[in-house]
């Protein structure tokens, strides 16, 4: 049983960068189980570089990634990333999508092993149920929509059962319905499953109606703390001067330019 | 037709070992194809050509040579296969931000297709040998080049196929097996290591040409007919096999080369597969 007063991820001075190129510094950041955490700046700002150091793909230069799972271990993370990531010229169905991590967690020689195949192809038809998306199991992933394809990449991040959920730009170029529904389903699997969430966006508006936290990256470093602090007009023109308004709407905070200008239709 | 079956009797040696280059070679150009490494793959055949060339040049040198270096190096897999690992240190290695990996790829081809031409130049046969080098001569594999086939095959088919989940994992979303904990790297080195291994062995046999037409076009005609993950394989098998035995029959009558026959069919059968695509798209 995990001790759930732990954090479940600790950045301890954590420096990104390559070669000698530093992109971030003195990153000191602990994210608690269950949280819903927002990862913004603008391009360049480390956004992806932080991904994947959290992903384990690119070291820190220094500091430490830490882990409060069992024994220090580094939980499942269920990795979604940008739908545009994917290569079009794999003749992949959207069930072929789903069940790709299952080959990298079975050992080599178990791969052919026809109950483990279909205990596989199980948990791969549970994954496509709960996006909603088991009619298009037998389809070829690049046919389908913008949406769908990002719902088949989350089937794909919970088919490994993660308890850490991490999505890199998940509705980037989509329209405002598909966007919605997108959001509302990764809501409702962190509550359903009790995952921690990471959602990488350049987006602060969207980050702000979404995130408990943000984790707000910049040039002169970073911002973190709950969302009401963090995308708060005083914290946001300490950094960007009198460049962003922030305005609640109703219980919705909306992060806009200054320079906006709402114009009436001409009449 | 007992003309063709008494020649089949005759090249019994050149049908099973062309079938089974062309086979394995199918099998792993669906991976060559999705890594989208053609480039690599066609530099590594010239560089399994250098070392074959090398080998001719060492027969020559081996008639004054004491210590028996110069045997071992007479051998010409084991110089294909290790010219193909040095010219794939270089072709992987480097600084991208100096040198794209096309532009070292590019280099190597070019260096490499030299060096074998300059290395069999003044040896005992010369050109006759660089001929063999890019069209091969299927037809004249002996037993012994049989055997070794199958016990070099049989281990890369186990592990192609033991391995392949991995393989299409790494080459469809490398960060997503690196978030896994897949160890990319060493799954990359077996890939390349397979590749390395059934190139050497397919251009000592069956030339340049055969092997790098077969590493492709039953892929490529695989890609555009195949529905799901599970069939691309076996259409790029299927369609290696086929056309190898089509050019083999075809190439008789016709008294025509049968590795460049069997590539031919292999291009015919991707035009229809490529057409058969745009017709369902």
């Amino acid at each position: 049983m995990n001790d759930t007063t732990v954090p479940l991820l600790s950045l301890k001075g954590v420096a990104l960068g390559y070669g000698s190129q530093r992109v971030l510094e003195g990153l000191d950041v602990e994210i608690a189980r269950a949280a819903y955490v927002g990862i913004v700046g603008p391009n360049g700002s480390g956004k992806t570089t932080l991904l994947k150091a959290i992903l384990g793909i690119h070291p820190p230069l220094a500091g430490e990634v830490r882990w409060g799972g069992a024994a220090g271990l580094r939980p499942h993370i269920g990795y979604v990333p940008q739908r545009d990531a994917i290569d079009p010229l794999f003749p992949f169905t959207a069930i072929d999508v789903v069940l790709l991590p299952l080959t990298a967690l079975r050992s080599v020689w178990s791969a052919r092993d026809r109950r483990e195949r279909a205990a596989a192809i199980d948990r791969a038809h549970v994954a496509l149920e709960r996006v909603g998306l088991m009619s298009v199991a037998r389809q070829r992933y690049s046919s389908l929509s913008g949406g769908q394809r990002q719902r088949i990449l989350m089937a794909r991040a919970l088919v490994t059962e993660p308890e850490l959920l991490v999505l890199d730009e998940p509705t980037s170029g989509m329209d405002l319905g598909s966007t919605s529904r997108i959001l509302d389903l990764v809501g409702a699997l962190r509550s359903e499953r009790h995952l921690t969430v990471l959602l990488v966006s350049h987006d602060l508006t969207l980050v702000a109606q979404r995130a408990e936290s943000v984790l707000l990256l910049h040039e002169k470093g970073y911002l973190y703390g709950s969302t009401n602090d963090v995308v708060s007009p005083k914290a946001l023109t300490a950094l960007y001067g009198d460049g962003v308004s922030v305005v609640d709407v109703g219980a919705r905070r909306i992060v806009i330019p200054s320079s906006s200008t709402v114009t009436s239709p001409a009449t | 037709m007992q003309s063709l079956l008494n020649d089949l009797a005759l090249f019994q040696n050149a049908l099973f070992g062309g079938l089974i280059v062309a086979m394995v070679l199918g099998l792993l150009g669906v991976h060559v194809l999705l890594r989208r490494i053609v480039f690599v793959g066609i530099a590594l055949s010239q560089w399994a050509a250098v070392g074959i060339a090398l080998s001719f040049l060492a027969e020559g040198v081996a008639l004054f040579d004491k210590s028996g270096f110069f045997g071992l190096c007479r051998n010409h897999w084991i110089m294909a296969v290790a010219a193909e690992m040095l010219g794939l240190a270089l072709l992987l290695r480097g600084d991208e931000r100096h040198l794209s990996r096309e532009t070292r790829i590019g280099i190597g081809w070019a260096v490499a297709g030299s060096a074998a031409v300059l290395c069999v130049t003044h040896t005992a046969l010369g050109m006759e040998e660089l001929k063999n080098l890019l069209t091969g001569e299927v037809l004249f594999l002996s037993r012994e080049d049989l055997v070794l086939l199958a016990v070099t095959a049989a281990p890369v088919i186990a592990m192609s196929i033991a391995l392949q989940g991995r393989f299409f994992l790494i080459a469809f979303d490398r960060d997503l097996a690196l978030s896994l904990g897949v160890h990319v790297r060493l799954w990359d080195g077996v890939f390349y290591l397979l590749l390395g291994i059934i190139l050497a062995i397919s251009i000592h046999m069956v030339g340049v040409l055969f092997a790098v037409g077969f590493l492709i076009l039953p892929a490529a005609a695989a890609l555009s007919l195949a529905r799901h993950r599970g069939s691309l394989p076996m259409w790029s098998v299927g369609i290696a096999g086929i056309s190898y035995l089509v050019g083999f029959v075809v190439s008789h009558p016709l008294d025509l080369p049968t590795g460049p026959s069997a590539v031919a069919v292999a291009g015919i059968i991707f035009i229809v597969a490529a057409s058969v695509h745009r017709f369902r798209a």
